[in-house]
């Protein structure tokens, strides 16, 4: 079944905002789409998984070294690179699926079984930590994943890496992947842990707008009927967004972030009361491939603004008895510290 | 279900005659079985509600028989485990073959079928989560034990929603994929009638599904239709347009008539109408929708036109939703429960072998313990060349301490019910700080795994106003506007906490029950206004509580410690706590105290 196109969505524009930022810098560390069912969360991730530029990867490498990056090869490419050039070719980056009934020897890899049983050798099988690295994981109804897999997958993302060590192997890889998990709050909230890990958070709605809601209709309408030929019609606009994200991911080194928007910033989660430094580094970070999507070549205060609520939503300290939107309240911090 | 007797029949709305609920009920069925023969895939599925029964098994054959003959039609087991659900390690075939052979799972077996879940209203959240998770992409993805594999598969699923008084319905995130929620409690065998279509009939208008056209000002007057009844989600949207679809392919038609729609709409929003949107008296068309279509470039006649069209639809969805909503949760806590009719459904979990598997041991798969074929395996391959030899007509020598077990972890999930006196004067408050209780225990990052109910008691009766669940989302807008005032039914209050307690047991949460009242009920089981009655009663209903083994909780609002309190306290083996001024924060305290010693 071929993808809804990204660029047919209708609205949803924080969300497409949100993938496209960590699509250019995946530094940024995530996304988490939180909301009401049926509001197409799934939709534009399969969409831009359709969308995302290619990669250059070491040519048959079960990790997808980067041949750019010396320092991060497995250990057979740094084998390999040392008696001569690795082979390099284009790949598209993955977007790999962790369905919730995965298993901890899968998600992590283990021992090749069928090697083991027909040649009596021990060899690492890749899991699908090792095949997300430089792609996506997603994560549909996050909210429902297994504890012990939610432990698995703090661990590597704050270590940027997989250990194994398991039956008698011992395996270490680079996994660095920008996590992409979606879910309706009303299963169940998230483990805290886990919602930090999410870079940007983007609260998802269904439009109220009966305008919108037709428009939507129809485009899926269209696309149910005859996916092809849809595909066709917004091929144009997917490969513009497409040059969009692989110009930025050049840019983005180039883009400068001016002192007086830094102290905006400090003082944004300030006034929020904003756990930690985490929030302000995504912020920082956000805004700035906000700004090479853009193609500008200096961050401003108005990319500022539209990348706060996605940074600092799911940061703000807990009242549990304040039961006003958090959006809304980093809106008001926004319009407050941010005024002209 | 004991409020259908009193179930009125709708208002006869124009072009329908007058026919008993029952017979009607059945004919909806009946469309919505056609229509989703039409466009099983499309349509996603059917909820029926109803006891296991003839009028079922009649409704569920007529259904089959529309479908091609070679459609699979595959039954999930209650409590069916992962590996058969989306597939896993075929053991037989491993073996013989000496590598790992994967083994479909039911959901990749219903390809081009039907799945068929009996007792949805008791399947657990993960399996809901692989069901709705493979009807969303197409596929079923295995990632387990050395297998990875991606199995297509698009199949309709049909729900067998058993669940008794609201207390218990099929997993939301199922409910929401499927386009039809049907009722047949009540149906009599009488009113089953055969059914006047043929297989033929659906066959044919399958094979012109796909060119049928849908004008746009139907789409556009069923979106505001929908709007108006509160129904929010778009796939119910989708689902309303593909029923119409499929209805106007079923008649013969080359584009949706305002007909094909009306009976979309019924089917598709009626069970969706949102509670407050569907007494036609109380709920005019939303001026202000109106208004942003004003504005659009429309004519006015067409625009006149379009606005009747979507009040008749929202008016035929509205007597469909009647029913429905007479029916939703909340409706209250019968008596008939508290008169001791639980338990006959279901035993006990046994945890000792359920729950999630942790990881593998070394020993025997005996009492009970299954084997792990795995890492059985696993650990007997390394050693395959020195046990073996090279001979290769031994697959894989496995000696016995080679055998792994699985070891399960049962979920330790509390389940908090808060069971709260809305009655009198001072109701207010102490649902406020219930509520502050309840929100405060869930905010707690430490008890995430603590899910919360909340049961209120005053007038006549008691009502689950928050079933269990744990999110703060759900609670905030459940308890946003919470009912006082009234009479003190106190036994009726401990006696649905009781049968909720056990009703969760039974899932393997573990039950705790938090009671906040002064212990002074003046409203008798039987609904009458006895006060010596009352106190009996909730004498009898505490031991019944008592006996479900949960953990106890007693705060006695009341202004100075009763002896009744102190009296019913006992009889609940409850921990007591004189609480004259209400305090959110102390509850939550020590419900957490009380589950932290297990």
């Amino acid at each position: 079944m071929a993808a809804f196109p990204f660029s047919a969505i209708v609205g949803q524009d924080e969300l497409k905002r949100a993938l496209l930022l960590t699509a250019v810098d995946p530094h940024i560390g995530g996304v988490l789409a939180f909301g009401d069912r049926g509001a197409g969360k799934t939709t534009a991730i399969r969409g831009l998984a359709a969308l995302l530029p290619k990669i250059d990867v070491v040519a048959g490498c079960a990790f997808r070294c980067d041949p750019l990056a010396p320092n991060g090869l497995c250990a057979d490419c740094q084998t390999a690179g040392k008696n001569g050039a690795l082979n390099v070719k284009k790949e598209t980056a993955s977007v790999v699926d962790l369905p919730l009934g995965a298993t901890e020897d899968r998600v992590v890899g283990a021992l090749d079984l069928e090697r083991a049983l027909v040649k009596g050798e021990k060899r690492f099988e890749p899991g699908l930590l090792a095949r997300a690295h430089r792609g996506f994981l997603y994560i549909d109804e996050v909210n429902l994943l297994d504890d012990h897999l939610v432990d698995l997958l703090l661990d590597a993302a704050a270590s940027g890496e997989n250990v194994v060590e398991r039956e008698g192997l011992s395996v270490r890889h680079a996994a660095r992947f920008v996590l992409v998990g979606s879910g309706n709050p009303e299963e169940g909230e998230l483990r805290p842990q886990l919602l930090d890990r999410f870079g940007l958070s983007v609260d998802v709605r269904t439009p109220d707008d009966i305008g919108e809601r037709i428009e939507v209709v129809r485009r899926r309408d269209a696309f149910e009927r005859d996916p092809a030929a849809f595909a066709k019609t917004w091929k144009r606009k997917d490969s513009a967004v497409r040059r969009k994200i692989a110009k930025a991911r050049d840019t983005l080194e180039t883009v400068e972030t001016p002192d007086d928007v830094l102290q905006k910033a400090a003082s944004l989660c300030i006034a929020l009361g904003a756990d930690g430094l985490r929030g302000e580094l995504t912020m920082m970070r956000a805004a700035r491939a906000l700004a090479a999507l853009e193609g500008r070549d200096r961050v401003t205060l108005k990319e500022l603004r539209l990348v706060a609520p996605l940074a600092l939503r799911h940061r703000l300290r807990k009242d549990p008895l304040d039961e006003t939107d958090a959006g809304a309240r980093v809106a008001r911090a926004v319009d407050e510290v941010l005024a002209p | 279900m004991t409020a259908m007797g009193a179930m009125p029949t709708a208002e006869p709305q124009d072009g329908h005659e007058l026919i008993a609920a029952g017979e009607r009920q059945w004919k909806d069925a009946q469309m919505a079985a056609a229509l989703l023969a039409v466009d099983p895939i499309g349509l996603g599925g059917v909820r029926i509600r109803s006891a296991p029964g003839p009028v079922r098994d009649r409704s569920a054959e007529q259904f089959l028989a529309l479908l091609p003959a070679d459609a699979p039609v595959r039954k999930l087991p209650v409590g069916a485990d992962r590996d058969r659900i989306i597939g896993g390690l075929d053991l037989a075939a491993t073996l013989n073959a000496g590598r790992p052979v994967a083994e479909k799972g039911l959901l990749a077996e219903a390809d081009g079928g039907v799945l068929i879940a009996p007792m949805a209203e008791r399947m657990a959240p993960a399996s809901a989560g692989l069901i709705a998770g493979a009807m969303d992409a197409g596929f079923v993805a295995i990632e387990r034990s050395g297998v990875s594999r991606r199995d297509e598969t698009q199949f309709c699923c049909v729900l067998y929603d058993e669940g008794m008084d609201g207390l218990e319905a099929p997993p939301q995130i199922l409910l929401e994929r499927v386009a039809f929620h049907i009722d047949l409690n009540g149906v009599s065998t009488r009113d089953a009638s055969p059914s006047d279509i043929s297989a033929k009939t659906i066959s044919a208008a399958r094979q012109r599904l796909a060119s049928i056209d849908c004008p746009d000002a139907i789409l556009e007057a069923m979106t505001s239709a929908g709007a108006a009844l509160g129904v929010h989600s778009l796939r119910a949207l989708m689902f309303a347009i593909g029923a119409a679809r499929a209805g106007a392919a079923l008649a013969g038609r080359d584009e949706v008539s305002q007909s094909d729609a009306e009976t979309a709409c019924c089917l598709v929003f009626g069970p969706r109408a949102a509670p407050d949107m569907a007494p036609p008296e109380t709920a005019p068309p939303p001026d202000q929708q109106r208004g942003e279509r004003d504005e659009a470039d429309m004519s006015t006649e067409q625009g006149d036109q379009d606005q009747a069209m979507e009040d008749m639809l929202v008016a035929t969805a509205r007597a469909a939703a009647l029913g429905w909503l007479l029916e939703k949760p909340a409706a209250g806590l019968r008596r008939r429960r508290a008169a001791g009719a639980g338990g006959k459904s279901g035993a006990l979990v046994e945890s000792t072998w359920k729950g999630r598997p942790v990881g593998a041991r070394s020993g025997l798969p005996r009492d009970g313990a299954r084997l792990d074929l795995p890492a059985t395996l696993r650990a007997a391959a390394p050693w395959r060349n020195m046990r073996g030899g090279d001979d290769r007509s031994v697959h894989l020598p496995i000696y016995k301490n080679d055998l792994r077990i699985k070891r399960f972890k049962a979920r330790s999930e509390t389940l908090v019910i808060f069971a709260v006196d809305a009655s009198g004067s001072s109701a207010m408050h102490r649902m406020a700080e219930a509520k502050g209780a309840v929100e405060l225990l869930l905010a707690d990052c430490y008890s995430r795994r603590d899910h919360v109910a909340l049961i209120a008691f005053r007038g006549e009766k008691a009502d689950l106003l928050l079933p269990p669940t744990r999110s703060l989302t759900r609670v905030r807008r459940t308890l946003s506007a919470l009912p006082g005032g009234g009479g003190t039914p106190l036994a009726a209050g401990i006696a649905a906490a009781a049968v909720l307690a056990e009703t969760e047991k039974r899932k393997g949460k573990t039950p705790f029950v938090v009671i906040l009242s002064d212990g002074r009920g003046n409203i008798a089981l039987s609904g009458e206004a006895d006060r010596a009655a009352a106190q009996s009663d909730a004498i009898l209903a505490g031991r019944r509580l008592r006996e479900s083994g949960s953990t106890v909780l007693f705060f006695d609002t009341g202004k100075r410690p009763s002896p009744q309190a102190q009296a019913l306290s006992g009889a609940l083996g409850a921990r007591y706590t004189p609480l004259p001024y209400a305090d959110s924060k102390m509850v939550s305290q020590s419900v957490k105290q009380v589950i932290a010693a297990g």
